[in-house]
């Protein structure tokens, strides 16, 4: 019960934290919905203006309902446990109702803009810098920008809001500034990094699908997509090492995770590169990986570093045979 | 003397238990123009997977310029230009990303000057730096195209090509194949349901019908169906169908 008294504490911070939330997740829906309305196969039906403008702010302000039903009853379940608790958990709810409640009348109320954004794919990719007049010329750097982009698109606002709201409220009370940012830090690179190995693998299943009709070798299919997303997890785990470090954490255990991750990082890659390229699924194979890795790992320190070494030579070794 | 480009030999595909190709038979010559035609979900697509070698046929065999594609892909795929599906192109790439990656993928030292000239007189020039999922499906279906003829592929493979083409784009379209065809650089296969690019177009034509070729046009057979007029093809598709 001690988060629900942290909480409580910072209340008009969860306040506005809630209205946010509300504000932003009312007017994605709203636009949303008139992008879905425009390409309904009802679009055309002759349906009264007062329906269709119900049914766009029910769907608008239904996750939100949800997510009160689910924060009431866990309220109910903590009251019910600890009675001691279930004056600060009301309170907690009541302060992120009227939050909601707020920022659900200004998402209602506020105009929407152009409702007209379907590309949210490349909205937050970046373009290469062309010049004008510049030759097309043969290439596969685009190859390697294509995780990044990825991973930007997935991490756009209204996607990574939430992992924001949780990263600051991680952030334990009464610390320093610096502590702070540090902490938001860990879990705003935590999720790239995560994000990025993810991207490598849709990328290369997408990918190979796209080229599977020419003669493109295996090396020059994985290496120019792993080749970046290889060098950001890199430089991004080095941060995170040296945000643990500052942390107070120990240079071996921050040595040791880093290591770690950049073995996970290197077999999914090369598992999902080669099983891509061979036109077969690496779900399966990368679980099955990870979970052998893990194994080796709780019986021999350190063993599956090594092991993942043999696991991605072989499946290289496979992919260049192919 | 003539040279196929394509020979397809006896090919089979299943998906699962269910057979979409049984004993497929079909030889293109270079500088050919063939039309696979036949109603929805007959293996018309499935076939032309099995020819980019997208999927192994359970028996036959499939050589393009005499290379298998099931024994030498690698081979076999240097002379294949293969129009892929609007959904399958890279959203996150620009068409100069596009262009630049297939040419690469193609092992090409350069880019076509007939391909971006093609580009040009397909107004695609203006779309060429913008990122492929803000793409109207004419302008995917062009970048398709184009991807499918950089190299001077000596088989062309396209699956409904001038679905979604203006029709000022897709007469520029035909008027390239026909030129690459007129100079003997490649044989065309195109599978499509519009009746129009088959009579006025295609040296030969064969239906699909169950997974097997029902009928077959050769070159005089399509030209007496010209002279016979308007509706002339429709009536002996529909008369092959039955």
């Amino acid at each position: 019960m001690n988060l629900i008294e942290s909480l409580l504490a910072y209340w008009p911070l969860v306040t506005l934290l809630a209205a946010v939330h509300s504000l932003m997740t009312v007017s994605r829906r709203l636009r949303r919905g008139k992008i879905a309305e425009s390409r309904s196969w009802l679009a055309a039906a002759p349906i009264r203006l007062a329906s269709v403008r119900l049914t766009r702010v029910l769907t608008a302000i239904a996750p939100l309902l949800l997510q009160w039903i689910a924060l009431g009853t866990a309220a109910g379940v903590i009251a019910m446990i600890e009675s001691a608790a279930a004056a600060s958990a009301w309170k907690l709810i009541a302060a992120l109702s009227a939050g909601a409640l707020a920022g659900m009348l200004f998402g209602l109320w506020m105009p929407q803009g152009k409702s007209h954004t379907p590309y949210e794919g490349s909205r937050y990719a970046r373009a290469t810098r062309v010049v004008v007049g510049q030759p097309l010329r043969p290439s596969s750097a685009a190859l390697s920008r294509w995780p990044v982009n990825l991973t930007l698109a997935w991490s756009r606002p209204e996607n990574s809001r939430a992992l924001v709201v949780i990263a600051l409220l991680s952030v334990q009370a009464g610390s320093s500034m610096l502590a702070g940012i540090m902490v938001v830090t860990m879990w705003l690179l935590a999720a790239y990094l995560g994000s990025l190995l993810a991207a490598v693998v849709d990328v290369a299943r997408e990918a190979s699908t796209w080229l599977r009709s020419t003669p493109m070798k295996f090396h020059a299919f994985a290496w120019p997509i792993a080749r970046r997303a290889l060098l950001h997890q890199v430089a991004g785990t080095a941060l995170a090492m040296g945000v643990m470090i500052a942390q107070g954490a120990p240079l071996s255990m921050a040595l040791y995770l880093g290591a770690m991750w950049l073995t996970l990082a290197v077999l999914v890659c090369a598992i999902s590169l080669a099983e891509s390229y061979r036109g077969r699924s690496p779900i399966l194979k990368a679980a099955l990986s990870v979970m052998a890795l893990a194994v080796i790992e709780i019986r021999e320190h350190a063993w599956s570093i090594a092991f993942a070494a043999l696991l991605t030579a072989w499946h290289w070794r496979a992919g260049m045979k192919s | 003397m003539t040279t196929n480009v394509l020979e397809i030999v006896g090919v089979q595909a299943k998906y699962g238990a269910r057979e979409v190709l049984a004993d497929v038979q079909l030889m293109i010559p270079r500088g050919e123009w063939f039309c696979l035609l036949g109603p929805n979900g007959v293996g018309k697509s499935t076939l032309l997977h099995c020819i980019t070698g997208r999927i192994a046929p359970t028996a036959g065999e499939i050589l393009i310029c005499g290379e298998s594609i099931l024994q030498r892909p690698m081979q076999a795929k240097r002379k294949l230009g293969a129009a892929c599906a609007t959904e399958q192109l890279p959203g996150l790439l620009t068409g100069r990303q596009c262009l630049e990656v297939y040419a690469q993928a193609k092992e090409l030292a350069d880019i076509d000057a007939d391909v971006l000239e093609l580009a040009d007189a397909l107004r695609f020039m203006p779309y060429l730096d913008q990122f492929v999922d803000t793409y109207s499906l004419g302008t995917r279906q062009k970048l398709c195209v184009l991807l499918a003829l950089l190299g001077n592929p000596d088989l062309i493979v396209l699956d409904e090509a001038f679905n979604g083409l203006d029709p000022a784009s897709a007469m520029v379209l035909k008027q390239h194949l026909q030129l690459r065809l007129a100079q003997a650089r490649c044989a065309v296969l195109l599978a499509t349901h519009s009746l129009d690019i088959v009579e006025r177009h295609a040296d030969k034509a064969a239906l699909l019908i169950d997974g097997h070729i029902a009928n077959q046009w050769n070159e005089a057979q399509m030209a007496a169906l010209r002279q016979q007029g308007a509706d002339a093809f429709e009536a002996a598709l529909a008369a092959a169908s039955a």
